[in-house]
């Protein structure tokens, strides 16, 4: 059962193999490799954007907090199979973003649409449940759920999650807890945090604790994966695991959406980068055009130097 | 001394279902259930009103309309009076109290969790005045007799020992349940949706559904334990259902016993009943002027045990299980997990 699972879902167990586990210096050529790349899938979005709408679509999508405007007609789309960068001061609106794409706040303005299909107004489990899985930035993981099933709440349409399978239907419930276990602890070993298992994760520390997050993002089948600073907190060597697990998930042909503030992750992995200010879309390019807008120097790179 | 411990049982039995449901509602979910009363008193009623025999000289009447009692001539009667069967009494004060819970959850479990607390309580509060003002319909102040008891033909200790065999019965199979709907992967997302529910909606859960079904499944366990209750008795009314007795206790007891934790809800239901009634049992030796104030001193002792709880052993006696699924094994993450596990727990106990 595990191998037809690792069809649907990201196998990390050939994770560490893109990684190659020989040390660092394996993983920089990787990530150079990753970073010529990128005029290479450029031409590929050209040739898919006509006849395939983006998966996700953000149309003059605006949001206000009293008088603060944290989202202001942005628009961008994203298209399938590559992986967008958002960036921006911080304050620029990235979160609430994520925030209006999940369900979790509603716009005042604007549509928003997965695969075509307008979502806008959805609750956050029903655009989850079409296939969406996003990360918190201040990591929120259930405290008094040890690391494992943290992990094993994540899945969709378990059946043990109706009372009446858990009475009627036990066997069924039992082999599926029984897969999710072992897929669980294949995601905490590709995360090194299985020696943590069984904790409580409320005792993790913050770095650990946004790997969780990744962790459960990996668990849910998603096609589009929002991660909101997946890399803040994360030690130096994890985070070349971090980068080979998120390209592996690229190559598997899943979408990536990711706030970063680290200008050298955003340059390896991304395909394409949204710049934001003050609520406002700046610019959009590849990270090296974005790189070298003065509009981009000016509100980010200049105002962090 | 003996029928009294029978008869001690018996209670128990009805205070760890109460218990039980409470933790699939509070232990298990986090919802803020302070109107307990409101579902044991509608289970109550429900079964009264079923059960009890048609009143005297209107048999022919009250056929299938239900509206009868003995109010025409007698001045206090009832509802009902249609002499079912004790069984189907208990079945549908159980789902009785299960509808009465659809449109409370419907109305508050999109609010914050105070908001249940709040409307819980009102509610209880509301449905003991009405059933005590209500006369004509609930028989008042003067309650409901005639209750029929599960057995016919037995002498009074015959009828509480099965009572209590019945009763502990119940309580087992409804333990199997909340023990098997618990510690399963509707256990796990009703604990992190009592952790954090914007986790479980970024999981593709339907938060709201799932504490419906906390609230309702609580709800008809409460009204089994208030027919129950009704038939153990053979009278009911509405002093029954006050808050310390119908709510507070089974509070008490749960947080004794160990929240989260279903053989902690029975344990506490055990331990805080054994208090409470012994305390009961101890006033009948008291001179008389002081009876009255022994009473009021048993609720200070009930107040004090759960303060000394709470300081000192907040957990309760059992505390909570870190693992929720019964299904899952604990043990460091294995880096060969692709390979399936063989062996699995088959128990409902790990």
């Amino acid at each position: 059962m595990s191998t037809s699972m690792s069809v649907d879902i990201a196998h990390p167990a050939s994770a560490p193999a893109v990684a190659s586990p020989a040390g660092a210096g394996a993983s920089t050529t990787t990530a150079a490799g990753l970073s010529t790349a990128v005029p290479r899938s450029a031409p590929a979005q050209a040739f898919i954007s006509p006849p395939t709408p983006p998966l996700l679509e953000l149309r003059r999508v605006s949001r206000s907090f009293g008088g603060i405007r944290a989202v202001d007609k942005v628009s961008f789309s994203v298209q399938p199979g590559t992986i967008t960068g958002l960036i921006g001061p911080n304050g620029a609106g990235k979160s609430t973003v994520f925030n209006l794409v999940t369900g979790y706040l509603r716009p005042d303005s604007g549509v928003i649409r997965l695969r075509g299909e307008e979502i806008t107004h959805l609750p956050p489990h029903a655009i989850v449940r079409r296939g969406v899985a996003r990360t918190f930035q201040i990591p929120r993981e259930i405290p008094s759920l040890t690391v494992r099933e943290n992990l094993m709440l994540a899945p969709g349409d378990q059946a043990g999650e109706l009372p009446w399978n858990a009475w009627f239907r036990r066997r069924q419930v039992q082999a599926e807890e029984q897969r999710w276990a072992d897929r669980a602890d294949e995601i905490l070993t590709l995360l090194q945090l299985e020696s943590l298992a069984d904790e409580y994760a409320g005792h993790l520390s913050g770095g650990q604790k946004k790997l969780l997050e990744l962790g459960r993002a990996l668990m849910q089948d998603a096609t589009l994966i929002l991660l909101d600073e997946p890399g803040a907190g994360v030690n130096p060597t994890l985070m070349h695991r971090l980068v080979a697990v998120l390209m592996h998930l690229r190559e598997q042909g899943r979408t990536l959406v990711l706030i970063e503030h680290d200008m050298d992750l955003i340059t390896r992995l991304c395909d394409w980068v949204v710049v934001m200010d003050n609520g406002r879309p700046l610019t959009e390019g590849t990270p090296q055009q974005v790189q070298r807008e003065p509009r981009v120097l000016e509100a980010y790179l200049g105002a962090s130097a | 001394m003996g029928l009294y411990l029978v008869s001690f049982l018996a209670m128990v039995a009805i205070y760890g279902l109460l218990t039980l449901a409470l933790n699939v509602q509070w232990g298990s979910t986090g919802l803020f259930n302070i109107g307990i009363a409101a579902f044991f008193a509608v289970g109550a009623y429900t079964t009264a009103i079923l059960t009890t025999p048609p009143p005297a000289g209107v048999l022919l009447a009250t056929g299938g309309v239900g509206v009868g009692g003995g109010a025409a001539g007698m001045g206090v009667g009832h509802w009902g009076g249609l002499g079912w069967p004790p069984v189907a009494g208990i079945v549908a004060g159980s789902v009785a109290a299960a509808l009465l819970a659809i449109p409370v959850g419907l109305l508050t479990l999109r609010l914050r969790g105070d908001y249940l607390a709040i409307a819980t309580i009102g509610l209880a509060e509301t449905l003991r005045l009405f059933l005590k003002n209500q006369t004509d319909w609930t028989g008042g102040a003067n309650g409901i007799g005639d209750i029929p008891q599960f057995f016919r033909g037995l002498t009074a200790s015959g009828q509480t020992i099965l009572f209590t065999l019945v009763a502990a019965a119940i309580c087992a199979v409804a333990f199997i349940l909340v023990q098997a709907a618990t510690r399963s992967p509707w256990g796990r997302v009703l604990r992190a949706i009592r952790d954090d529910e914007a986790v479980v909606s970024a999981t593709g859960k339907n938060v709201f559904r799932f504490r419906l079904q906390a609230l309702v499944f609580g709800a008809s366990i409460m009204g089994l334990a208030g027919a129950l209750y009704a038939h153990y008795t053979g009278f009911i009314s509405p002093d029954a259902f006050e808050p310390m007795n119908a709510t507070f206790l089974v509070w008490v007891m749960l947080i004794a016993g160990g929240s989260g934790n279903n053989w902690g809800a029975l344990l506490g239901a055990l331990v805080v009943w054994g208090i409470w009634s012994g305390s009961d049992l101890l006033t009948g030796y008291i001179p008389a002027a002081w009876a009255t104030r022994a009473a009021a001193l048993r609720v200070v002792i009930i107040g004090v045990l759960l303060e000394a709880i709470l300081v000192w052993r907040p957990r309760g006696l059992l505390g909570e299980d870190r693992h929720v699924s019964m299904w899952v094994k604990p043990g460091p993450a294995s880096a060969q997990a692709s390979t399936p596990r063989t062996s699995a727990p088959s128990t409902l106990e790990r």
